[in-house]
């Protein structure tokens, strides 16, 4: 487990088959994400959709993260273009109701990425934050 | 169908800042199929207006519900205690269902979400296009199915224009010229003679020149 810089309530929504298998990965290796951050697992990031982000934050969630494949690497061919388009339109919206749009991220992974998912959970701060602690 | 789109929030938010209570009320038919206003197009909604809620400070309640078809009564009866607990009901049917709600309930304010844009198809996933006027006068049989009036963008009854470039309209390209589509479409079913016709100026009486149009059976009617 690392030491991370905000410890307000994040979700990770990510495919099984990349973010779900690297933290598998992490799991062997003893790590794991930290306990203010909450899992997701969702069979393909095309079935991430507004909503699912929606109630992230409804639900307490500061910081909703959405991890798919990696470009070309989509077990089911489209889920990673699909999850960017429906995060860009999520942030769309959530900006529309005063959420900042630095508090929806979205990143792409390899299932041998585990410790780049766990520094981008780290490093996923406030912009000024992140330049104060850099 | 029907085909509709969200209206942008700041202009929903605009009519819901200053009351408490909001019922948001979808339709499961033709606004659900162009994902607008369909049970999960209301829970975007409605979770989006408590996270505007919650962020400007505003104690809301919002509520959910969706009925099967807005435009028919029956359908909205079940509404009645809901309408009645809220101090607005926002309505994420077309102008129709909308209309039909207003009607329905006299002393309950009713918002509209969603712009209702026309009659059309689903060209593919995500991709919705207009295919009627709603003219009152069918002439599909004289043009191969495809609509002159609607798909034109001039609505010319003898085209093609000097516009048709390529097959694409000279007002947008993106559009098919709807005169190519005629031509082609009626040399596939082997009736292109039939555009050698001159087409009289169409009579605009049936559609919303005559004022809002109704329909009567009088064969059904109780």
């Amino acid at each position: 487990m690392t030491e991370t810089r905000d410890t307000s309530p994040m979700m990770v929504i990510g495919c099984e088959r990349s973010a779900g298998a690297a933290l598998a990965r992490l799991a062997d290796e003893g790590r794991e994400l930290p306990p203010h951050v909450q899992w997701q697992s969702v069979p393909c990031g095309g079935s991430i959709d507004e909503l699912m982000i929606l109630e992230a934050f409804e639900n307490g969630a500061e910081r909703v993260m959405v991890v798919s494949c990696a470009a070309g690497a989509c077990n089911s061919l489209v889920g990673d273009e699909r999850a960017r388009r429906r995060t860009a339109a999520a942030r769309e919206l959530l900006e529309s109701v005063g959420v900042s749009s630095w508090r929806l991220r979205y990143e792409t992974m390899a299932p041998n990425m585990g410790s780049d998912l766990l520094r981008w959970v780290d490093e996923f701060v406030a912009p000024e934050e992140s330049i104060e602690q850099s | 169908m029907i085909v509709a789109e969200r209206k942008p929030i700041a202009e929903i938010l605009a009519n819901l800042r200053q009351v408490s209570s909001v019922a948001v009320v979808g339709c499961d038919t033709c606004v659900a199929v162009c994902m607008a206003g369909g049970t999960k197009e209301v829970a975007v909604l409605g979770a989006a207006l408590r996270l505007a809620a919650r962020q400007e400070g505003r104690e809301q309640l919002v509520t959910e519900a969706c009925v099967e078809r807005q435009c028919e009564v029956e359908f909205n009866e079940p509404l009645a205690e809901l309408v009645a607990n809220h101090d607005v009901i926002l309505s994420m049917a077309c102008g129709v269902g909308v209309q039909t709600l207003a009607e329905q309930y006299p002393s309950a304010v009713v918002y509209p979400a969603l712009n209702t844009k026309f009659m059309g198809r689903p060209e593919e996933l995500g991709t919705w296009s207009e295919r009627c006027l709603g003219c009152g006068n069918c002439v599909l049989d004289k043009f191969g199915g495809v609509c002159p009036i609607t798909r034109c963008s001039k609505n010319l009854l003898n085209g093609p224009c000097g516009g048709s470039q390529d097959g694409k309209c000279e007002v947008d390209p993106s559009i098919p010229c709807a005169w190519q589509l005629i031509y082609d479409r009626m040399m596939a079913i082997g009736q292109v003679e039939r555009l050698m016709r001159v087409e009289p100026a169409k009579d605009w009486t049936t559609s919303r020149d005559g004022g809002p149009r109704k329909v009567v059976r009088e064969d059904i009617v109780p």
